[in-house]
């Protein structure tokens, strides 16, 4: 082949190639999830198999086939924003994490992808956070532990929102059958507390520093995009001080309990009672009330 | 023909130079990719391997009279080769001498040799020993123009860097066009990534100007071939120093009366410039490219004057390429231990010797009297443990492997900010990367422990700097509203920037309860990290400086 041909092929190549493009792909579709309010119901497990009580959560909400159908692709997404080990509280614990993932499975996902965007360095949050030897020695080839690509995070226009108007979210989860918050409840200085809804600024691109800014509605705001199916908040041990990225074991307080739900709003309004706080205390759970984004009075959320 | 007793034959002498040459490139630039977090915390290769065997590097260590590293002793492993074989290194092992053979081959046509490279082949010894006598007044700048720092710093800061964004933006088009192309094109970009590319896009200063200066010694390589290394190199000239009195002889040790090929031959122009015939005033037809030797041929045909009869073999030059013994037709030449015949001097004369050496020491002064007169630039933080300014100057190599390895790209080079001396040392640009809290990598490769080797329980206690907030920009301050974020990521437990909760009043002109952020100057370790995630555009509202507890 001399040079001329082989021109000539690259040529008729990237034409087929292009016309191809225009042909198969469609507009990208993601999930259309639904815009009412999600039932407002919290199932609590206490224990110290912090295992067995993310199963029982997961069972007494109807078991994990009710969220996870056969041949899909899930996103879990648990937090794992600090180099911290597990034992100071500033990450999901892996257990936790590994349960989740395993129960993923047994409903028969296609694919479950654990994955965050970190504040710490993501080579160093993901292996100290215990997160991503731990879901790896599943050793199954349906589970991908994975950074985040910065190149998938695609620009999403929300009407309904009221100041986070468009922002940068991440497309494997937006184009996921089925998504799984796994937040950890612990202080944070600037939100007060850090549980279901604040989870969601790890899913997020962009420049994140510059949400802080009116904080409270834009955690709002990114959760009427980011609607996850399934929140297991992870109370099996709290940071109380020196949030959201801890540090100290004095700071840590060991609960033994996981809480889960489809409901962000409830999940986060109970949490804060945790701590000491009420849901109204905190300014995001009342923005995101506002939304309709789910129900904040805990005299109207059903306990199981 | 060898010497006896190395039986194979001549020509397969220069293919295993060839291939040694490229071996020990590829183990460079393979040590380069791997100076890189790995998900361990501690580096698996010995990255930092070349620079232990770097005779240059541990004279100019040995004369600061800086604390002995261990590792800096493996050089003598090569001093003592060079007193047998002579000047190998620069022809078989030299990544920079391998490099300079790439570009030539692949950006120049093959021309005889202009003299130019033999006429200053004096100078790489003046600018070593001006090097080595103003390194016992703990200046040491002999990194600056060490061919394995140089290489290694042009790689990092220009080539590497200019490489992964080149692949990443490559992605990048090829990704947003989506499918089918990206059915090609991501495989081949995940490879690339798992390879060879950076964990993310990776940044320095100064890459035009390190550019440039790597430039000009290609260039020079049209001059003369191997212009750098017989001209202006000092660790060549270092081992050219050791070589003159190398076992490992070539025979005949003159040029032969009825030939001057091997003069003709030489890249290195070992015969002197006695050894070189003047140029052909007008060679007809010019000799083609890629066909210097049939050229070279043909000139002699045509009666041009004979080379100097007497010029003799300079060990201090040659750097055993083996092409003399390779393309000679009448199998005279060999290189053997038991040689007798006298050695073609080094001629560097005794005045210009001393005048280089004094030069060397009247630098010390003139380098400095600019520094001297002020303290260090309030935003020059320096790696982890290197904060004696003095100490970090007299040790670092300017090498640029805490540049390569530094987990968040936060180490940068120096161009001016530390005074003429401090050109290219490393220091932290918090805007542009912070000091991880658990990371220690900087110092596990600096191979002259300029930046100490800490356990990350001592590194975590060492202080950079102290952040400072500019309440006039900072937001909470100046706007009125929460932010904060600084305070989210300090990684000190307890933190070092807490908040206070005060009225403040915001742009509207109602007064808001605010939480306006405080930095304990006590607990603060400089890291930087507060730094980086700023949201205020452009400089941050909160930035390191060299403080107190850095400075006493």
């Amino acid at each position: 082949m001399d040079r001329r041909e082989f021109l000539k092929k690259v040529a008729a190549l990237g034409l087929a190639a292009g016309a191809g493009r225009w042909l198969v792909m469609p507009e990208e579709l993601w999930a259309m999830a639904p815009i009412d309010k999600p039932q407002a119901l919290i199932a609590q497990a206490q224990g110290s198999n912090w295992a067995q009580i993310t199963g029982e959560v997961v069972q007494k909400l109807g078991g994990m086939k009710k969220f996870v159908h056969p041949g899909e692709t899930v996103v879990v997404k648990p937090n794992i924003a600090w180099d911290r080990t597990p034992e100071l509280g500033a990450n999901a614990h892996p257990v936790v994490v590994r349960q989740v993932v395993e129960l993923c499975l047994e409903a028969g996902a296609k694919e479950v992808k654990v994955l965050d965007h970190t504040c710490d360095d993501p080579r160093k949050s993901y292996i100290s956070s215990g997160i991503k030897p731990t879901v790896e020695a599943i050793k199954d080839p349906r589970v991908k532990v994975e950074f985040v690509d910065e190149r998938r995070f695609v620009e999403v226009r929300t009407e309904r929102a009221r100041s986070l108007k468009k922002w940068y979210y991440y497309k494997d989860i937006l184009e996921a059958d089925r998504f799984i918050n796994i937040p950890v409840a612990k202080h944070h200085s600037e939100a007060r507390l850090t549980m279901c809804l604040k989870n969601m600024m790890g899913a997020i691109g962009g420049w994140r520093g510059r949400c802080h800014v009116g904080l409270h509605q834009n955690i709002a705001d990114m959760n009427l995009v980011l609607r996850p199916d399934l929140h297991i908040l992870d109370c099996t041990r709290i940071l109380l001080r020196n949030g959201p990225s801890g540090g100290r074991l004095e700071d840590v307080e060991v609960r033994n309990l996981v809480l889960a739900g489809p409901d962000p709003v409830a999940l986060d309004a109970f949490g804060a009672t945790l701590f000491g706080l009420q849901p109204g205390d905190i300014g995001y759970i009342t923005k995101a009330y506002e939304l309709n984004r789910g129900e904040m009075d805990l005299k109207k959320i059903k306990f199981l | 023909m060898a010497a006896a007793g190395f039986s194979i034959s001549s020509a397969t002498w220069v293919r295993l130079r060839r291939g040694t040459q490229i071996f020990f490139f590829l183990l460079f630039v393979w040590l380069f990719l791997k100076a890189e977090y790995h998900g361990q915390d501690f580096l698996a290769w010995p990255v930092d391997l070349f620079f232990r065997f770097d005779p240059l590097i541990l004279a100019a260590h040995l004369l600061t009279r800086s604390p002995v590293v261990a590792g800096l002793w493996w050089a003598l492993v090569f001093v003592a080769l060079t007193f047998i074989l002579g000047r190998f290194f620069c022809g078989w092992v030299c990544p920079l001498g391998t490099a300079l053979d790439g570009c030539r081959r692949l950006l120049f046509a093959s021309r005889p040799d202009r003299g130019v490279a033999a006429r200053w082949r004096r100078a790489k010894y003046y600018i070593l020993f001006g090097l080595l006598a103003a390194a016992p007044f703990s200046l040491n700048l002999v990194g600056l123009l060490d061919p394995l720092s140089l290489l290694y710093r042009t790689l990092a800061i220009v080539f590497y860097p200019a490489f992964g964004y080149g692949v990443e933006k490559a992605g990048l088009v090829l990704y947003r066009l989506g499918p089918p192309i990206t059915y090609l094109s991501e495989p081949m970009y995940r490879f690339i990534k798992a390879t060879v590319l950076p964990f993310r896009v990776l940044v320095y200063l100064l890459p035009v100007f390190t550019f440039v200066l790597f430039a000009l010694i290609v260039a020079a390589e049209r001059v003369d071939q191997r212009f750098w290394c017989r001209a202006l190199c000092p660790l060549g000239a270092l081992y050219g120093l050791m070589a003159r009195f190398s076992l490992l002889r070539r025979s005949p040790y003159a040029l032969c009366p009825d030939c001057g090929d091997c003069a003709e031959l030489c890249k290195m122009a070992a015969f002197g410039e006695g050894g070189l015939r003047p140029a052909a005033p007008a060679p007809s037809p010019p000799s083609p490219a890629g066909d210097g030797e049939k050229g070279v041929e043909g000139g002699q045909e045509a009666g041009l004057p004979g080379p100097h009869p007497q010029a003799k073999h300079n060990t201090s030059e040659c750097q055993l390429c083996l092409r003399c013994l390779a393309e000679c037709e009448q199998g005279r030449v060999s290189f053997t231990f038991r040689a007798k015949a006298g050695r073609a001097p080094l001629d560097l004369g005794r005045r210009q010797v001393v005048t280089s050496l004094v030069a060397g020491v009247a630098l010390v002064p003139l380098v400095r009297l600019g520094s001297l007169a002020r303290r260090p630039e309030e935003y020059l933080i320096r790696p982890p443990g290197a904060q004696d300014e003095a100490e970090l100057l007299s040790r670092c190599i300017r090498c640029g492997q805490c540049l390569k390895v530094c987990l968040t790209n936060a180490l940068q080079p120096v161009l001016w900010e530390a005074g003429l001396e401090g050109l290219y040392t490393p220091r932290l640009v918090p805007r542009m990367g912070y000091c991880d809290y658990s990371c220690t990598l900087c110092g596990q490769v600096c191979p002259t422990g300029a930046i100490p080797r800490l356990s990350l329980a001592e590194k975590q206690t060492v202080v950079l700097g102290t952040a400072t907030i500019d309440r006039s920009r900072c937001i909470p301050y100046s706007e009125g509203t929460d932010c904060l974020v600084c305070e989210e990521h300090c990684p000190v437990a307890p933190k070092a920037i807490t908040f206070n909760v005060a009225e403040v009043l915001n742009t509207r002109g109602d007064k808001m309860p605010v939480k306006l952020p405080v930095v304990h100057p006590e607990r603060c370790i400089g890291c930087g990290h507060c730094e980086y995630v700023c949201p205020v555009g452009g400089a941050a509202a909160i930035r390191v400086k060299r403080s107190l507890r850095v400075e006493i």
